[in-house]
């Protein structure tokens, strides 16, 4: 039987058809984007991934810039501004910077890197299922980029009143964020749940 | 082979929210569960309209404190200054940076205030079936999507600013409530956007009379 997809803004049923590598599928009704076609996006992906992993902890934890004011200086990192929001007793905007730019990123990648590990070796489908679904819910979560934006106003905030060096860190987040943005490009979702469906129920007995 | 447009719904194939497959309805049966991620399964999200509008009704209620409280309170050389939203924004204004007070003022007063219009029209639109052009609606459920997680921009700079601006008597800033009822605006709309269902925007839109093809791009 011919593969059907439907639209999941619209509903529209459609015929699925392979494309070309490098294109994506829009639906005709509402033009949202189906499905993309690109070459060894698994391996890629993974490539992508691993490259975030090892980024994530000086990316979190080294110093992203110092300020020097009046002779004295201070510097500071992602994880040294949430933990200060939570010293001020505003929890709630606390709690949402740290999921925001800290743990929805890191378990993203986590969750990644599972799945696609899982889908190479064959290892059992419903946890692998369950670990893609909460990657998927987590997408909207993660920020980095808007993070990114939010070190940059407030760089040009204190310009004036502080001189302001960029650490190592900052550079090191600045590829953080690069890599996912990357890795939201060239993961094809609907190849992904292609080949969960293809993994056995039960892992395959290791050799 | 070429086909007639026709919806999944009407096909009598269940969409999976999560995995997008295909299946039938077991009949017999209530719960349908999807064959292959194993999520529970709808003809269209379950009160989706009511979700979406408690959602965006509570983000309005807080949109209001969010506004009204100072979001920082910066201490400079002993003098107190609390901000709210539109006071930083005018202050950044007036020391000349016009640009980032455009950022913030985008960020934090125009997107919040356009994406709480935005789910207003389109939850009315669906539940009075209003006859909108449906572009405009894709247009704008789209751009609710996705603009949701730039509005915790500020909270971001709140972040930032806390941790950098700590010298001793010198100079602190810190955070107030405002800042937490913003985070709660932003959350609220964006799980609003979440529940809402867009097919239900174009079950009432009548199907084109041509053949169905994927359009490649
Ligand atoms: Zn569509
Ligand atoms: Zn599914």
């Amino acid at each position: 039987m011919k593969e059907l997809i439907a639209c999941h803004e619209c509903d529209l049923l459609l015929p699925y058809k392979a494309l070309p590598s490098g294109t994506k599928a829009c639906c005709p009704r509402c033009g949202y984007q189906l499905y993309s076609a690109r070459n060894n996006s698994l391996e890629r992906s993974l490539a992508l991934n691993i490259t975030g992993l090892l980024l994530y902890i000086p990316a979190m934890f080294l110093p992203i810039m110092s300020l020097e004011m009046l002779g004295q200086s201070q510097f500071d990192t992602v994880f040294a501004g949430i933990v200060t929001l939570f010293a001020h007793d505003i929890w709630w905007a606390a709690l949402l910077v740290l999921f925001c730019s800290m743990l929805a990123p890191l378990l993203k990648k986590l969750l990644l890197f599972y799945v696609l590990m899982g889908i190479k070796h064959s290892w059992s489908k419903p946890p692998l299922a369950k670990a893609f679904t909460w990657y998927q819910h987590l997408d909207s979560w993660a920020m980095l980029e808007v993070y990114m934006l939010g070190v940059l106003v407030s760089v040009v905030k204190l310009i004036d009143l502080a001189a302001i060096h960029f650490g190592f860190g900052l550079g090191c987040f600045i590829a953080l964020m690069i890599c996912a943005m990357a890795t939201s490009v060239v993961l094809d979702h609907h190849l992904i749940w292609h080949k969960l469906e293809q993994v056995p129920n039960q892992p395959k007995a290791s050799l | 082979m070429r086909q007639t447009m026709m919806t999944a719904k009407e096909a009598g194939w269940l969409v999976c929210s999560n995995c997008h497959k295909l299946s039938r309805p077991v009949p017999h049966s209530q719960h349908w569960r999807c064959p292959r991620c194993h999520t529970r399964l709808h003809w269209r999200t379950p009160n989706s309209l009511a979700y979406a509008w408690a959602l965006t009704l509570a983000a309005i209620i807080m949109f209001i404190p969010a506004n009204m409280y100072p979001i920082t309170h910066i201490n400079f050389f002993g003098s107190g200054q609390a901000d709210t939203i539109l006071s930083g924004v005018i202050g950044l204004a007036k020391a000349g940076m016009i640009p980032i007070a455009a950022v913030v003022f985008i960020a934090s007063i125009a997107v919040p205030l356009l994406k709480l219009v935005g789910l207003i029209i389109l939850l009315l639109s669906v539940q009075f079936r209003w006859a909108m052009s449906m572009r405009q609606r894709t247009v704008m459920y789209r751009f609710i999507e996705w603009i949701g997680r730039w509005s915790m921009l500020d909270l971001f700079v709140i972040a930032t600013l806390v941790a950098l601006v700590k010298l001793g008597n010198i100079a602190t800033i810190e955070a107030g409530i405002g800042a937490s009822a913003f985070g709660a605006v932003v959350v609220l709309t964006m799980l609003a956007a979440h529940v809402f269902d867009p097919r239900l925007m174009w079950d009432n839109v009548a199907l084109p009379e041509i053949a169905a093809e994927i359009e490649e791009d």
